[in-house]
């Protein structure tokens, strides 16, 4: 893809989303800023049982996930990283997410899930970051079997 | 047991002794009304209890389920339960409601909620007291009106649920709908959430929606009577001159 300055300025780290925005979509961007500056569950785990990182390799996101599995249940769900506000902000709330899920659950976590959770509307460009967690957590899930 | 007790409490306002000397005690679930003249105290009583600094505690102590509170700062005092609406609301440029009532949500819980998961919570009780869903964005009461300012005040106490709630005539300055809502708000919690209720009032309107367990009076900073529902009504028709000696004009 050919940088033109349009999508230059909608790659823009601190840009979360360009359109305009609802008010409620007003409060998911806020949400999103708010994981991102105070993330929960950022931090490493020391007894983890998946311990999985992936990157962005065109943005530089990246994550580092460590799971906590006992008896085919995610009992602790952490991670470390960078990157932008969308990709950080979506690991932070997918680890609360799946904190007490069945790894079958986990498993059949969606795009659409991910999405709806992020719930501001996503541009292409910064799709790849929004699913970067989801990524994540899927192989990590997969190395698991 | 848990209760607010308040024992032989004096306060000072500016060196002048307004309280002399208030024992009684508050109930989880209950509602107490306190009536009283203009000047007999009420309101002093009330900002002491919370911790206002420039009431003056100069002998008593005020006892939160077994917790002497007499010297603690009004932070501690509300993240250990205690809640007061003011009779007039301070206006707060440049802070949105919203903002306002998460950071003191989150600071009573262990588990912070998201700012997602705080706004589903708030629009619910903002619903429920049929107010504006904009006035989130807004500053601290600034421009609102007398009945929107009230409102304000027992969103707070919803969204906060704390043990004791000292209501400082929340019923003044607002039309009959408002009363209702207002009144129905203040039972809800109290029903759902056990809250105990204080209502300094001088009207009998808003019993209509809150059943008082108990009425005291007070007079010129001391309890001159205590009494059910029928006292209030004896006072909303005689006034206050059995107390004070002064006939009613």
């Amino acid at each position: 893809m050919r940088l033109t300055k349009e999508t230059a300025a909608s790659i823009d780290k601190n840009e979360i989303a360009s359109t305009s925005l609802t008010e409620d979509q007003e409060i998911y961007k806020e949400n999103i800023l708010d994981y991102y500056k105070n993330p929960r569950n950022k931090k490493e785990l020391k007894d983890y049982t998946v311990k999985r990182k992936e990157v962005n390799p065109l943005c530089g996101d990246e994550l580092t996930l460590y799971l906590k599995i006992d008896n085919d249940k995610i009992s602790k769900a952490t991670f470390l990283g960078k990157g932008c506000a969308i990709s950080q902000a979506s690991i932070s709330m997918l680890t609360e997410r799946i904190e007490g899920m069945s790894l079958r659950e986990a498993k059949n976590l969606t795009k659409e899930d991910v999405l709806a959770m992020l719930g501001i509307p996503i541009s292409i460009v910064r799709m790849k970051c929004a699913l970067l967690s989801l990524k994540t957590i899927t192989k990590s899930l997969e190395e698991k079997e | 047991m848990k209760k607010l007790d308040i024992k032989d409490l004096h306060v000072e306002v500016n060196g002048t002794e307004i309280i002399k000397g208030v024992t009684l005690s508050f109930f989880p679930g209950k509602v107490h009304v306190l009536m009283g003249p203009n000047g007999s105290g009420k309101s002093t009583l009330a900002n002491a209890l919370m911790g206002h600094p420039k009431y003056k505690i100069t002998m008593g102590k005020i006892i939160l389920d077994e917790k002497d509170i007499t010297n603690e700062k009004a932070n501690v005092r509300a993240n250990l339960g205690l809640f007061l609406s003011f009779q007039s609301p301070a206006e707060i440029t440049g802070v949105t409601i919203s903002n306002f009532l998460r950071t003191a949500v989150n600071n009573k819980k262990e588990k912070k909620s998201s700012i997602v998961e705080f706004h589903t919570l708030l629009k619910e009780k903002m619903k429920d007291l049929e107010i504006d869903p904009s006035f989130t964005k807004r500053y601290i009461n600034e421009g609102f009106s007398g009945g929107e300012k009230k409102k304000a005040e027992i969103l707070q106490l919803t969204v906060l649920e704390p043990k004791y709630a000292i209501l400082d005539e929340p019923d003044s300055g607002i039309d009959r709908d408002a009363l209702k809502i207002i009144g129905e708000g203040i039972e809800k919690i109290r029903k759902n959430k056990g809250t105990g209720i204080v209502v300094i009032t001088h009207h009998q309107k808003i019993l209509n929606y809150l059943k008082p367990d108990s009425i005291t009076i007070l007079v010129k900073g001391k309890i001159v009577d205590h009494g059910d529902t029928k006292l209030a009504e004896e006072i909303e028709r005689d006034g206050y001159q059995k107390y004070t000696g002064e006939t009613k004009e």
